[in-house]
């Protein structure tokens, strides 16, 4: 996640208005999950990836790691559709017997299961669109704009920023701790977790008593609120992706389901 | 008659667990100076700021800013917290969001200045700390010096007439403490009464106009630099170190070998002056 956040934050996409980024994902998304189109996956995949590498200019390798997480996922659940069971063996292209029935892979399963794994990958692209170029504090920023209320916002804002804050902490105590032997063994790696948790805890509510003098010695009354860059629309990104997903959905109303 | 911006009077203030953190305190800060509190660690000096801005209110004693008592009505500490800003030592209990430009922006939100002010402000806070260029990255990629001008940028954009910074230069390299003290020159300089808490004494004596020093809670001395680093009764029982600078001075004019009876020089550049023979 840690990892992430870098290439995320140094985008060459970082400019467009993080609205403009989020409808284009959502809607692409959208058309993904409603269009049973394995010409209309393949395109949002390739589109997707064109505007992740060439335009904002994330690395390959690192576009294609990502693309391999939920890709175990996929195969685990792709493979039971795949399969099925039956009394023909006429029906399968492979199969094996099993008493009375059999166990075996149909060519209908098996076009069924390629779809929704090209639909399930081409929708996870668009995910990615979004969580690689947008970063979280713009992202709050559209969720605002979404009029999604302020107590959910001001959680989201400072749970990702406590996030980093703990784990350094988490990293401080724990190399303090392994550089006094404290994962030396079995037991002593067991203990020193406990420590480490029961420490980390106790910090949070120093910390958190902290934020909350500091917060109000600038005038917190019950409500973050704050300003965010101005961020500008382009008409000219908008239009492209309007273009785009029009073009989609053009295609996937022109050509019939095959 | 001194002008004095910031008076506070026989404060008395324990935390919750008993602990006794301020006894039978006064102190007063005159107005435009700069102003240094010294003291070991857990002497007081945050607990005595926080009480300058409304977060603590005493069991005992009075505050008054410019001179008006504090009441804690609602209203008056806002008013406070708008003209008395903190920086935290730790920059990681300020910082609330990962976004420099959010976290600046804070402050002069809850003034309640419109939103073009307010843009306003941001830039010109930012201008001044040089945290342009960062404006962009998430806070936790930041350094800690940098995130310490950001806490900073966040009170300045407020525009306070006093400006208190808890330990600002601790976990500094040496240039960065430099710049530090050139920042903080130029909001003395705009007008801004500056009051710092600091275990770097070199650089305390070499800044400050006026020394506070603290000890369990009470304040011992008060002082130009030369008089409190030179008062050997009070450097003993507040645990303090003579600054080097000083101490070289005065060993040289004990044997004699310097002899200028005026002002005494407050750093390295201005003690090698007097060693041109």
């Amino acid at each position: 996640m840690l990892y992430i956040d870098q290439f995320v934050y140094s985008n060459n996409m970082r400019d467009v208005h993080p609205g403009e980024k989020f409808f284009f994902a959502i809607t692409t998304m959208i058309i993904c999950l409603m269009v049973k189109n394995p010409l209309i996956h393949l395109l949002v995949l390739g589109i997707t990836l064109t505007f992740l590498i060439k335009k904002a200019r994330i690395p390959g390798f690192v576009v294609g790691k990502m693309l391999l997480v939920p890709m175990g996922f996929l195969v685990l659940g792709v493979i039971t559709i795949a399969f099925s069971w039956g009394p023909d063996q006429g029906e399968f292209l492979l199969s094996i017997n099993l008493g009375s029935h059999y166990l075996g892979v149909t060519g209908a399963g098996l076009k069924t299961a390629g779809f929704i794994f090209l639909q399930a990958l081409s929708s996870v692209s668009c995910l990615y669109f979004l969580a690689l170029t947008v970063p979280m504090i713009d992202l709050i920023y559209v969720l605002k704009l979404l009029k999604v209320p302020s107590l959910v916002i001001e959680l989201m804002m400072l749970v990702y920023r406590f996030i980093f804050v703990f784990v350094e902490t988490a990293f401080q105590i724990y190399t303090a701790q392994s550089s006094r032997w404290g994962y030396s063994s079995f037991r002593r790696s067991i203990y020193s977790f406990g420590v480490l948790f029961a420490n980390l805890w106790g910090k949070v509510f120093i910390k958190s008593q902290a934020l909350m003098d500091s917060l109000q010695s600038r005038g917190y009354e019950g409500e973050i609120r704050v300003l965010h860059p101005s961020y500008k629309f382009s008409g000219k990104n908008m239009l492209i992706f309007v273009l785009v997903d029009t073009g989609l959905i053009l295609v996937a109303l022109a050509i019939p389901i095959s | 008659m001194a002008d004095f911006i910031l008076e506070a009077k026989n404060l008395e203030f324990s935390y919750l667990d008993g602990t006794k953190a301020l006894h039978n305190l006064s102190i007063q800060i005159e107005k435009g100076k700069k102003i240094a509190l010294v003291g070991n660690n857990g002497a007081g000096k945050t607990t005595l700021f926080l009480h300058f801005n409304g977060v603590h209110r005493p069991n005992k004693g009075e505050i008054r800013f410019k001179g008006e008592l504090l009441t804690y009505h609602s209203k008056q500490v806002k008013e406070l917290r708008k003209n008395i800003g903190i920086v935290f030592q730790d920059p990681d209990h300020q910082l609330f969001s990962a976004s420099v430009y959010q976290d600046v922006s804070f402050g002069p939100v809850n003034l309640g200045w419109p939103e073009k002010k307010v843009r306003e402000k941001i830039e010109a806070a930012m201008a001044k700390t040089g945290i342009q260029d960062i404006k962009d990255k998430p806070t936790h990629f930041l350094s800690h010096g940098q995130k310490k001008r950001v806490a900073i940028a966040g009170i300045l954009a407020m525009e306070p007439e006093v400006i208190i910074l808890d330990e600002p230069t601790a976990g500094l390299d040496p240039v960065g403490t430099g710049q530090m003290m050139s920042l903080l020159d130029e909001f003395n300089q705009s007008g801004a009464t500056v009051i710092l808490s600091s275990h770097n004494l070199d650089e305390v004596y070499a800044w400050a106009d006026y020394i506070f020093v603290i000890h369990r809670g009470q304040i011992i001395a008060d002082g130009s630099p030369e008089e409190i680093f030179r008062n050997e009764e009070v450097m003993q029982k507040a645990n303090l170190l003579k600054p080097w600078v000083l101490d070289i001075y005065d060993c040289l004019r004990a044997k004699g070998l310097v002899n200028y009876t005026g002002k005494a020089p407050k750093n390295r550049g201005e003690l090698k002056n007097f060693l041109d023979f």
